[in-house]
């Protein structure tokens, strides 16, 4: 990206609440892809209710203008007061994390024990722990600067916090977001500038983790076997990766048009996990993509944000912020086309579920206010 | 990309630690690893989207697209007057999805519930329900009435979860047991699910015409079977079937069952047949058999009995002296004998090695051809088949149809068991037994249809119950009547008609008698072959008849199996023609003779 058409575009902005012409592109087409794609991801139900009012549908675009009303707020707020408040969030977010496994929900699928009923909707602390720990990461970042190199202060103190995070949402079991989260808290400890070989022990000590996991849970054990295989049985847990192929098969270049795909009448949650499949049947290479590069430009324009921050805590918020975002959206990429085993894992900003989205957009906010106070926010 | 080399510390970012190691190749690795990740993902996009694309389109094409049949309407079968014998009707089938009850609920406690709703074994429909591998199974079929209301009310109010009704057909019988073996029954199909097929009767034999022609629907489905309503949708309709007018009259076919229930009774008999024909057209007015059976229930009986045999053409038996008719039909016709013959044989006839009598043994000195009819002389017609030799006898024996099927349109029928000379098993003396019915076996829908030649004017008409085809359109084909061929000569025909009439009146206190009306007929009684042995004091007594002479246009055969009370077709038969005579003329206002009788 030309970062001359950008300085243009945010000449012509307006200085409140944000002026990243990039960001503000992003948060706002982002979820607005995922209106309307969980929209057409729930015609299935549509067609098969009494009803056309679809309270998912609607409950999508609610929550969309919301977070990015949230974010646009958020790009306000001076990103230096969360450091202060990162361990309270932190401590709040582990309680309601080991809080949710004790809470009994005949209706979850899989036995998992994962979101808060209030209401009508339901709360999944998982996604605001995420944002929590790479405040709080951050922030220790911050406070122990060069001592980073210290065994003790990156796996110890560093990794503690992760795990923290992990091992409740492991127990949950919520494979998926455990890695991302993981995942996340690694490259911001390596981004501060862990040593390596710390690096690759905190990454051993994660191993047996994932092992317990894995046999703990005979549907984790069954979708690695089945990826292993590489023959997907179509009958069994490699149906989904199979209705994917074909969805995006399907969608060839341009795709089938918006609501006129079919495999989502065969896919199992077509407006979550594979709503990437949708968006591939109905808007074909073009649609996917986009959204490969939007995500790709997300993660790039993270990069430059924390490059042109002077201080720690803002140069990890926008390293931890976007790979949270990108990471996860990835994985789930992967998930669809078949390049990874099936793991739970939303795509963000554009698969239906509230906590996610809300979540999505408050790191979205926070990051436009890194934007602002660093060089490429005052250089304009 | 804009990176900051130099990063002096601002005051507010100062730490007691020291700096943290500059980032910015970590940043660059990271950059990279996304870039490869975003590679590598679009690399698969592409395959995917461009490369594999026709393929897999081709691939979920094929996998969402499903052919299935949809089941035609049956036709219905009405009688003469339209009046309905057998249709099918909308009900619904009770279904389970023993998964969904595994998981919501508990599945004795809805077996329990829906056994007291319909009356079923509770314990088998537990069974049923209690396998949460299916997700499918099929409690009851063809439910219509209080029992359907009381289980969508049971499902409606929450007391069923993972029951449900699907739609279903059931074919209805309204008169029950009334012309059963006429209509027939349906059963179970093996084509596709749901088809219903024709087991017997019309229904069998008809299958194709009610039967219709199933529909296609190919329609693009969801994981659960379901049509995907913006996929691909063709659909063939069904043919729906059309209906079958019969010739039955269901009065005379009441009258009908009705006379043979009471004559087995009054004679305790174990079964019997009455058949109502018109002989100048073939149409079959009236057939009741009994034992009997009720199309509606078939699938309450546990195997299927004599009661399911239609014995007015699937079962034969010794016609006896009844068939003393076909024998002189064809002396007649041949010109070897007149009314006025007279023979001489003795009352007890040598006839190459075996010894035949008369049922009283009498010997009737110059007996008159009349008066053999008269005393039903089996010495008589052994004279008369004597005269004309056995390929003459047997030549009018196949041309009056018997030992081949008449070609009725009811499925099952048989052909019977003639033996002629040169047949294994034939041997001269059978000559003299055949000439008054014996040792010949006969369905009584044949003698019926060769009685009916002579009533007639000589031509046999081909027997048949069904009159009409009215197509699922409302166009209605109507089934003509056909001659099978003309058996003997108009003159032969009225000759022997005479005859009959003369010998009838002849008999003292004739039970066949219609006052007020002419018919002509003949009793049958023959002795019950078991295993090569006659049994003693066991017959089949028959009687064959029609009327008004004026106009011969009903013929009514009548066959009691096994009379305790009483032993000849005399006694036993002839009273049951006269009362369905006299019934059947009243129904269809044949006018009674007028001047003297």
């Amino acid at each position: 990206m030309s970062s001359r058409t950008g300085q243009w575009l945010a000449g012509r902005l307006p200085n409140w609440p944000s002026r990243d012409p990039y960001l503000l592109l992003l948060s706002f087409v982002l979820p607005l892809g995922g209106v309307v794609l969980v929209a057409s991801a729930r015609v299935p139900v549509v067609l098969g209710a009494d009803s056309v009012f679809e309270r998912v549908s609607v409950q999508q675009m609610v929550l969309a203008a919301v977070g990015v009303a949230l974010a646009l707020t958020l790009s306000a707020v001076n990103y230096q007061r969360y450091a202060r408040i990162a361990p309270v969030a932190l401590v709040g977010m582990l309680i309601a994390l080991v809080g949710v496994l004790f809470v009994e929900d005949a209706t979850s699928l899989f036995a998992a024990r994962r979101w808060y009923r209030v209401g009508d909707l339901t709360v999944q602390p998982s996604e605001f722990a995420k944002v929590a720990m790479v405040v709080m990461l951050a922030a220790m970042a911050q406070q122990f600067g060069g001592r980073i190199r210290e065994l003790r202060v990156s796996i110890l103190y560093m990794g503690g916090v992760v795990a923290l995070v992990v091992i409740p949402i492991v127990l949950e079991p919520d494979l998926g977001a455990a890695i991302t989260i993981a995942f996340v808290g690694f490259v911001m400890i390596f981004a501060a500038g862990a040593r390596l070989w710390h690096l690759l022990l905190g990454f051993a000590s994660l191993v047996p983790v994932a092992f317990v996991s894995v046999t703990q849970n005979s549907y984790q054990r069954e979708r690695l076997l089945t990826y292993l295989s590489g023959d997907p049985d179509i009958n069994r847990t490699g149906y989904q990766a199979a209705q994917a192929q074909i969805a995006m098969g399907s969608g060839g270049i341009t795709g089938r048009g918006l609501g006129l795909g079919t495999q989502k009448f065969r896919l199992p949650i077509p407006d979550s996990d594979a709503v990437f499949a949708v968006l591939g049947e109905e808007f074909g290479l073009v649609g996917t993509g986009l959204v490969l590069v939007l995500f790709l430009a997300l993660f790039v324009r993270g990069i430059q944000i924390a490059a042109a921050t002077e201080d720690v805590f803002g140069r990890l918020l926008a390293i931890g912020i976007v790979t949270q975002l990108c990471f996860q959206a990835f994985v789930n990429m992967a998930v669809v086309t078949g390049l990874t085993p099936v793991t739970g894992i939303t795509l963000p900003f554009i698969s239906r579920g509230g906590s996610s989205l809300l979540a999505s957009m408050i790191l979205m906010g926070i990051l436009m206010n890194v934007a602002r106070q660093s060089d490429l926010g005052r250089s304009t | 990309m804009h990176i900051r080399r130099d990063s002096p510390s601002s005051p507010k970012l100062a730490n007691e630690a020291g700096e943290p190691p500059d980032p910015t190749r970590r940043l660059i690795v990271m950059l990279g690893g996304a870039v490869a990740a975003a590679g590598v993902l679009g690399w698969r996009l592409y395959d995917w989207h461009v490369q594999q694309s026709a393929e897999l389109t081709a691939r979920g094409a094929s996998a969402l697209l499903t052919r299935s049949e949809i089941n035609p309407r049956r036709g219905s079968i009405y009688d003469r007057d339209d009046a309905v014998l057998a249709i099918s009707r909308g009900a619904v089938r009770v279904v389970g999805d023993p998964l969904a009850i595994h998981e919501t609920s508990d599945s004795f406690e809805i077996a329990d519930r829906l056994s007291a709703l319909l009356d079923l074994d509770a314990a088998s429909v537990a069974e049923r329900l209690g396998n949460p591998s299916l997700r499918y199974t099929e409690i009851a079929r063809g439910l219509v009435g209080e029992p359907a209301k009381a289980v969508e009310a049971a499902i409606l109010d929450g007391q069923l979860p993972g029951v449900r009704l699907d739609p279903d057909r059931v074919r209805v019988y309204p008169n029950r047991t009334l012309a059963a073996h006429v209509v027939g029954f349906v059963g179970e199909g093996t084509a596709r699910p749901g088809e219903v097929v024709g087991q017997a009767g019309v229904e069998a034999w008809y299958n194709d015409v009610l039967g219709g022609q199933s529909g296609l629907v190919s329609s693009d489905i969801d994981r659960l079977g379901r049509r995907i309503p913006i996929g691909r949708y063709a659909l063939q309709p069904p043919r729906h079937g059309a209906h079958v007018v019969l010739s039955i009259d269901r009065t005379i076919q009441h009258i009908a069952e009705q006379e043979l229930e009471a004559a087995i009774e009054q004679f305790g008999a174990t079964a019997g047949t009455i058949l109502i024909t018109n002989p100048r057209t073939g149409e079959v007015l009236g057939l009741a058999n009994r034992p009997t059976y009720d199309p509606g229930r078939v699938h309450s009986y546990r195997e299927f009995g004599p009661e399911f045999a239609n014995r007015a053409c699937s079962l034969i038996y010794e016609p006896g002296s009844t068939f003393k008719l076909i024998t002189m039909a064809a002396g007649l016709d041949i010109g070897a004998i007149r009314p006025d013959t007279t023979h001489n044989l003795p009352g007890t006839v040598n006839y190459f090695g075996q010894e035949f009598k008369n049922w009283d043994e009498r010997t009737y000195p110059a007996q008159t051809m009349v008066s053999v009819l008269q005393h039903s002389s089996n010495t008589g017609t052994i004279f008369v088949a004597d005269t004309i030799g056995a390929d003459n006898f047997y030549e009018y024996i196949e041309r009056f149809g018997f030992g081949t099927r008449t070609g009725v349109d009811l499925a099952g029928e048989v052909p019977g068991i003639v033996r002629r000379r040169g047949d294994q098993g034939w041997f001269l003396p059978d000559l003299a037994s055949n000439s008054f019915g014996q040792g010949i076996s006969v369905t009584p829908l044949q003698l019926a249809t060769a009685v009916g030649a002579i009533a007639n004017d000589g031509v046999m008409m081909r027997p048949h119950v069904a009159r009409a085809v009215t197509q699922a359109g409302g166009r209605r084909e109507t089934i003509e009547s056909q001659p099978i061929r003309r058996v003997i000569s108009r003159e032969t025909a009225l000759t022997l008609i005479k005859m009959m009439e003369a010998a009838e009146s002849g008999v003292l206190n004739n039970l066949a008698r219609i006052p007020g009306y002419r018919t002509a007929g003949k009793t049958g009684t023959s002795e019950i072959a078991s295993s090569g042995r006659f049994l003693e004091d066991t017959s089949i007594a028959s009687y064959v008849g029609f009327g008004p002479l004026e106009l011969p246009r009903v013929l009514a055969l009548v066959v009691i199996e096994r009379p305790q009370e009483a032993f000849f077709g005399a006694h036993v038969a002839s009273p049951t023609f006269a009362r369905v005579m006299s019934r059947v003329f009243a129904h269809l206002r044949v006018p009674p003779r007028t001047g003297p009788a």
